[in-house]
């Protein structure tokens, strides 16, 4: 009997190296850091993400949300992390071209991670309150252009789309953006809030933030920053229909990682996320959460992110916001 | 109810009702039992019910009990040992460790706020005001009577410097070693040295505490505790 | 009464086996969640979403709201079994709380907080039944200058709550401001108070400072003072007399006003809400020194308010699709999950959907003071666990908590700096409440300033032109002065 044993034991171990040289990546629970607090665009996207891949791939797929400092804190731990593929984050503007536009102290660079692949975004919604007299971007413009110290709009907090989104408007439309009066919020809830509540005229915030205040008939939306009018909202023209085709702010989420990560690990995303973009139950249930998605691969969204802050920076010089 | 004296393990049940006193009666002098130093006072307020304070109701008070024995009391403010005579007018007034400390988190704010690259208005606005504020109330803290220290006699803060030290320590060794280990051996410590438990009942109780903390909240809840030695 | 009809049908919806499962699974798990510091009702709904993949819609948010208003439920046993608050909103509960729980009353205490928070939460649901839109437009109205006013309100508590001493109570009050304004300025980013690193970049969590002013300082003083047990006197009844009962029924109703008018407010921190009502309670007591010693209405008031503002957040969530608070924030993502837009739209194309929720809200609070109730005797008799064995424990749920709020062992290292604070404190004579309040009411005052002179273009004019700011923040000046004078008189 033992010799059977011993046998078997020594083809199994020969065998062994033959049946497959490493078990694929991920053989354990993999992290996505969300550097944001639950429930807002960043966490919904990073759990669409990973419930994603956790079905396709029969391994537990963690959202840990990390908040803090406006999403550096959780950034900076999981670019600080060790780089095999079991630790990434949820890649947002607010974390990337947007916060490096406005801040010039960030504790992490620009280039210090390894993008993966973008995967979702967040188009913007010019909002004023239902009753507003204006009816149109057109009608705003001009009431810019007469009282600029008495334009009042809200910005969901100083690195994000809000800031952006307006500003362009604002330049397009021939304001002196230096003399409205900008009022900040801690974030795009609030800020659409105050817009509801008048007290506030004009806000430029993301369609997820927007497109339930819109719905309950609070506010109207003038127009959507996107190629096509988006489901749900049909009422809404574009930005190049409502006469302002420079309009190009958007916010977006997707995911990257430490830097050097090995490229096995991004293959096997990026090959994942692809397959999403093009699977309908996914598509579906994005479109729940007002996500629209998209995919580009780590070098089309690591341009992406460039020409995002090429085309930012001047904007929040001229701004003034940028410290 | 149990007995009236003050000796014993810690398990007071010493229930005495002192008499009521004006506000402006020296708690030191005179009270019931007051022969006892601070620290067997301290020991034996520390579970004593309410005192009824007799002063005006709007500021919740507990002049009786000499040495705050929890965080929520208000405080005791106690008056200073009257000066005997017309000649001792040398008492020291004002409490000055608080005022610098306070006048010196003032200044910092202040610094800060003119350091910072935005406008009066705008981020520089808070942190101006309570500057100010502190600086203020700093130098209010020069007509306060002085606190009388009440600090603790070498065993008992030895117990709580031991308590905080062994804390520092476990949370500095959660990474090395691993938040199973860490609490394992953290628990253990404290449970010996707080002379609750002999060894065979402390190793299980720490035991079984780390193992539960461990599952529930890493297991379940998916919580990135420092996993340390024990990998991943 | 339309209303009634469908909130009748929602009633025997929810009471269908599967849904009242469901109530007690999330009302069991937000008790948990109370219980433990740190880890919120906004952590517990998030872990549990991913569940929204395999049930129905009704089940789903019956479960993941129960866990919201179950978690006001169970803050408040740690709060007052151990001092460790486990919710925000249940610091104030802590002051008087303990102290009863030193006095071996804990379970009085324990119980008059599962009552009033089944009184004030299901008035509060009452007042969501019926009057959700017209209030949810109410809510709107009140801006950045207001909230401002609220915040006068809130400061003179700050005044009553300093003790003996006003100077040192103001102290801790500008030493919680200084605190809070540690961090990266969300306003306009420029870091305030980081020293350099990028740690202090996140600022300091509250959570972590109140465990450690609380907790750990408490376990502090009382191994220096070798303490027994919590409570060294035997226990006594383990629910309140009938007596005790009436005399925080005003309270209850007093609190649950407070905390629903103020829980429409998107921009009012609960924990402000719960510092207001208590001090309510003790401006109108004929017996205010009882306040702070252990008095049962000061556990009334604040648990009172807390449900009622629990079941007003409900409000904007559901008829105009604004969370108030970060928990009701993940809530709404589980609702648009399932695609169910929240708002006026909601109400008319899904009324069985809402209806049934509403219904199972109160079915909820039912089973919470059931459950809570009875349970009472065995919390109760943790006070009387030897204090060596019982400390550690506190110790390990006050690192394990300071952990959990954001994942960062930063944190933890808060509650042990603010634990030697407290202790400090102790020891100087200064107040902790004042730190707290001063720690959660600065945000929302920058907030609400930086705000309203945004509106004007710098200008303080725009309190002028509006009249219920103006009357807040004259009322607050109002309190403040009369609390001063009465300080006066002694």
């Amino acid at each position: 009997m033992w010799r059977t044993l011993l046998a078997t034991v020594l083809v199994l171990a020969l065998a062994a190296p033959g049946a497959g040289a490493q078990p694929p990546y991920p053989t354990r629970p993999v992290e996505i850091i969300v550097a944001f607090a639950p429930g807002g665009g960043a966490d919904v996207a990073g759990r669409l993400i990973a419930g994603y891949a956790a079905r396709k791939w029969g391994q537990p797929v963690n959202v840990v949300n990390m908040p803090g400092a406006s999403g550096i804190t959780g950034t900076l731990h999981a670019l600080r992390a060790r780089p095999d593929g079991y630790t990434l984050f949820v890649d947002v503007h607010a974390v990337s071209s947007m916060l490096f536009a406005v801040q010039s102290d960030v504790p992490y660079k620009f280039e210090e991670k390894t993008p993966i692949a973008l995967v979702t975004l967040d188009p913007v919604i010019y909002t004023v309150r239902h009753d507003s007299p204006w009816k149109t971007l057109a009608d705003v413009a001009a009431a810019a252009r007469a009282n600029p110290r008495g334009f009042r709009y809200a910005l969901g907090g100083i690195a994000a789309v809000a800031s952006f989104s307006v500003a362009q408007f604002l330049t397009a439309a021939g304001v002196p953006v230096a003399e409205t009066s900008r009022v900040v919020f801690p974030g795009g809830a609030p800020a659409l809030t105050a817009l509801a509540g008048g007290h506030v005229d004009f806000a430029g915030q993301q369609w997820s933030e927007s497109a339930a205040l819109i719905q309950a008939g609070k506010l109207r939306g003038l127009a959507v920053v996107h190629p096509t009018r988006l489901p749900g909202l049909p009422d809404i023209p574009t930005a190049r229909e409502a006469g302002f085709p420079g309009l190009d702010v958007v916010g977006w989420q997707g995911l990257s990682g430490p830097p050097n990560l090995p490229a096995h690990v991004v293959a096997r995303w990026t090959a994942l996320l692809e397959e999403a973009a093009r699977d309908p139950a996914f598509l579906e249930q994005a479109a729940k959460v007002n996500k629209v998605i998209v995919y580009k691969g780590p070098e089309a969204f690591w341009q992406f992110q460039q020409e995002e802050l090429k085309r930012y920076l001047p904007l929040a010089i001229k701004m003034g916001i940028r410290k | 109810m149990g007995s009236a004296g003050l000796a014993g393990r810690g398990d007071h049940r010493a229930r005495r009702p002192y008499p009521s006193r004006g506000p402006d009666a020296n708690p030191r002098a005179g009270a019931a039992g007051a022969a006892a130093g601070p620290a067997t006072l301290a020991r034996a307020k520390a579970l004593d019910g309410p005192r009824r304070s007799g002063v005006n109701s709007l500021a919740p008070v507990r002049l009786r009990r000499r040495t705050p024995s929890a965080v929520n009391d208000r405080p005791p403010p106690a008056e200073p040992a009257a000066p005997a005579g017309p000649g001792r007018r040398r008492a020291r007034r004002g409490d000055r460790p608080g005022a610098l400390v306070l006048a010196g988190l003032g200044a910092l704010a202040l610094v800060e706020a003119a350091r910072i690259p935005d406008t009066w208005l705008g981020a520089r606005l808070l942190p101006l005001v309570v500057g100010t504020a502190l600086v203020l109330l700093g130098a209010a803290h020069l007509t306060l009577p002085p606190t009388p220290s009440p600090w603790p006699d070498a065993r008992a803060g030895g117990r709580a410097a031991f308590v905080f030290a062994a804390l520092v320590l476990y949370v500095a060794l959660l990474t090395p070693l691993g938040f199973l280990p860490a609490t394992v051996l953290w628990l253990l410590a404290l449970f010996r040295a707080l002379g609750a438990l002999g060894w065979p009942a402390a190793g299980a109780l720490a035991l079984a505490l780390a193992l539960a903390s461990h599952v529930v909240f890493r297991r379940w809840l998916g919580m990135p505790l420092p996993p340390g030695l024990l990998g991943g | 009464m339309e209303t009634l009809g469908l909130l009748a049908e929602g009633l025997r919806l929810a009471l269908t086996p599967e849904h009242v499962l469901f109530a007690l699974i999330g009302s069991v798990l937000g008790t948990l969640v109370g219980v433990l510091p740190g880890i919120g009702p906004t952590s517990g709904i998030a872990i549990l979403l991913p569940l929204t993949a395999f049930l129905p819609p009704t089940p789903a948010i019956i479960m993941l709201a129960a866990i919201y208003y179950g978690a006001m439920y169970g803050g408040s046993t740690s709060a007052i079994l151990v001092n460790i608050p486990g919710e925000v909103a249940s610091v104030v509960t802590a002051l008087d709380g303990h102290a009863l729980a030193r006095q071996g009353r804990a379970g009085p205490a324990l119980a008059v907080a599962a009552i009033a928070s089944f009184v004030a939460g299901t008035l509060g649901l009452v007042g969501l039944t019926f009057f959700a839109p017209p209030l949810a437009d109410l809510a709107l109205a009140v801006g950045p200058p207001e909230y401002v006013g609220l915040v006068a309100l809130a400061l003179s508590v700050v005044v009553s709550l300093s003790g003996r001493s006003l100077v040192r109570g103001l102290s801790a009050a500008a030493v919680g401001a200084l605190i809070a304004l540690v961090g990266l300025d969300p306003m306009s980013g420029v870091r305030r108070f980081t020293l350099g690193t990028s740690t202090l970049l996140a600022g300091v969590d509250f959570i972590s400072v109140v465990i450690g002013l609380f907790a750990i300082a408490e376990v502090l003083l009382g191994v220096e003072a070798a303490r027994g047990a919590i409570a060294t006197t035997p226990l006594g009844r383990l629910l309140p007399s009938w007596g005790e009962l009436r005399r925080c029924a005003g309270a209850m109703l007093r609190a649950t006003g407070v905390g629903f008018v103020l829980g429409l407010l998107p921009g009012c921190t609960p924990g402000a809400i719960s510092f207001l009502s208590y001090d309510l309670e003790r401006r109108v007591s004929r017996t205010p020194e009882r306040f702070g010693q252990g008095a049962l209405e000061g556990v009334a008031a604040p648990e009172g308010a807390n449900n009622a503002t629990t079941s007003a957040g409900f409000v904007p969530l559901l008829a105009l699709g604004i969370p108030p608070t970060p928990a009701l924030a993940v809530l709404l993502s589980g609702l648009m999950i399932y695609g169910l837009q929240p708002g006026p739209l909601l109400f008319e194309k899904q009324p069985q959907f809402v209806w049934t929720v509403i219904a199972s809200m109160y079915v909820g609070n039912v089973m919470l003071l059931v459950l809570n109730l009875p349970l009472v005797g065995l919390w109760a008799r943790l006070c009387r666990v030897p204090y060596g064995v019982l400390a550690p424990a506190i110790l390990l749920s006050s690192v394990v908590g300071a952990f959990s709020v954001r994942n960062s062992l930063a944190d933890v290292g808060t509650a042990l700096a603010f634990g030697a604070v407290g202790w400090l404190m102790a020891k100087r004579g200064y107040p902790t409440p004042p730190l707290v309040l001063g720690l959660i009411l600065t945000p929302m005052l920058e907030n609400a300033l930086r705000q309203s002179l945004g509106m004007a273009a710098g200008s303080p004019r725009v309190f002028l032109t509006r009249p219920l700011a103006l009357t807040l923040i004259g009322a607050g000046l109002a309190l403040i002065v009369a609390s001063l004078l009465a300080r006066r008189r002694r």
